[in-house]
């Protein structure tokens, strides 16, 4: 009959090594390593924060010139192909998003809390559901969830003055939120 | 009739130590030479390398300028590519219709990425290192 302490006692090495625990052992062993090489090699580099804010970075170079707005924005006719972006990947890919609004200098706290948001001065493109995924990741995360196949947004805040337009305020806050959900795939 | 253990034949009748060490270490030898075979397969599909390097060729060319020329260090993708028999010019694709960039460091596939930057780029590998052209779209390209 079986017994473990009938085998850890015996004197015969043979049957110690030959014992159904070893091959628990060995089970558990080839299980962790599999695991662990697993989890390891099946990773995702995950950029898609940092692919935010290069959007971000690449929208306001293009509409804040040297502490000006742009005249294409400030009119209305503003385009991304304007900053060197392809309008087919961020419009079409449901990948992206970006979006500018503008805000009364004056209206805003030293927090960068604003009000007096500028009706004229928006723009948006792509995935317009991005920011609200944004703001449920965060909170997810916040209550120590994952949330991993949600879109990463960056959110930046710049002063801008205004000399061409009399009916805006001469200046602006501009709050640039882009976003990114690209996870990129396998080509056969 | 032989009585039979719960594992092994009865104590009584067991094979020699000899004879159970033999089939100890012939079984030791095949568990960890699967382990062995399992992590080297594991870590020659370079699927991590393959990743990392197609995003972070598609973010160089998100945050570069028209003009601008980026040599990327790549020797462990190049040294993974040669092992599992991918050719140097076949490593870095980019499909500048579909904006995207291919990374293939085996023959099972490639990793791809899009960038957003609408400029006109070209990568080829230099050496050890992938230098990245971006140019100023063209107005018929």
């Amino acid at each position: 009959m079986f017994s473990p302490k009938r085998i850890v006692n015996s004197k015969k090495a043979g049957e110690k090594v030959l014992s159904i625990w070893w091959f628990f052992v060995l089970a558990f062993v080839g299980v962790s390593v599999v695991a662990a090489v697993s989890m390891f090699y099946s990773a995702d580099v995950d950029v898609k924060e940092i692919e935010a804010g290069i959007l971000a970075d690449r929208v306001a170079d293009c509409i804040v010139q040297n502490g000006y707005l742009s005249s294409s924005f400030i009119g209305g006719n503003f385009k991304l192909k304007e900053c060197g972006l392809n309008e087919e990947v961020i419009q079409n890919s449901q990948n992206f998003y970006i979006g500018i609004s503008a805000y009364d200098f004056s209206s805003c706290n030293e927090k960068m809390e604003c009000k007096g948001k500028i009706g004229k001065l928006n723009f948006s493109a792509g995935m317009s559901t991005m920011p609200e995924n944004c703001r449920i990741k965060e909170a997810e995360e916040k209550k120590g969830g994952k949330a991993e196949y949600f879109p990463r947004c960056s959110e930046k805040s710049f002063v801008a003055l205004n000399r061409r337009d009399k009916t805006i305020p001469e200046k602006l806050i501009l709050k640039i939120v882009a976003g990114s959900n690209q996870r990129g795939g396998i080509l056969a | 009739m032989e009585k039979r253990g719960f594992l092994f034949l009865s104590r009584k009748k067991a094979a020699s130590p000899v004879i159970e060490n033999i089939i100890f270490i012939v079984l030791n030898i095949m568990f960890f030479s699967m382990m062995i075979v399992f992590v080297a397969r594991a870590s020659s599909s370079a699927a991590v390398l393959e990743q990392a390097y197609a995003k972070q060729t598609a973010l160089i060319i998100d945050s570069a300028k028209p003009g601008m020329s980026i040599l990327v260090y790549m020797e462990d993708a190049l040294k993974a590519a040669k092992k599992n028999g991918v050719k140097a010019e076949d490593i870095v694709k980019i499909d500048r219709a579909e904006s995207r960039v291919a990374v293939k460091l085996s023959k099972r596939g490639a990793f791809s990425y899009r960038f957003f930057s609408d400029a006109d780029v070209s990568a080829a590998i230099q050496g050890n290192f992938l230098k990245i052209d971006v140019k100023e779209k063209s107005q018929n390209v």
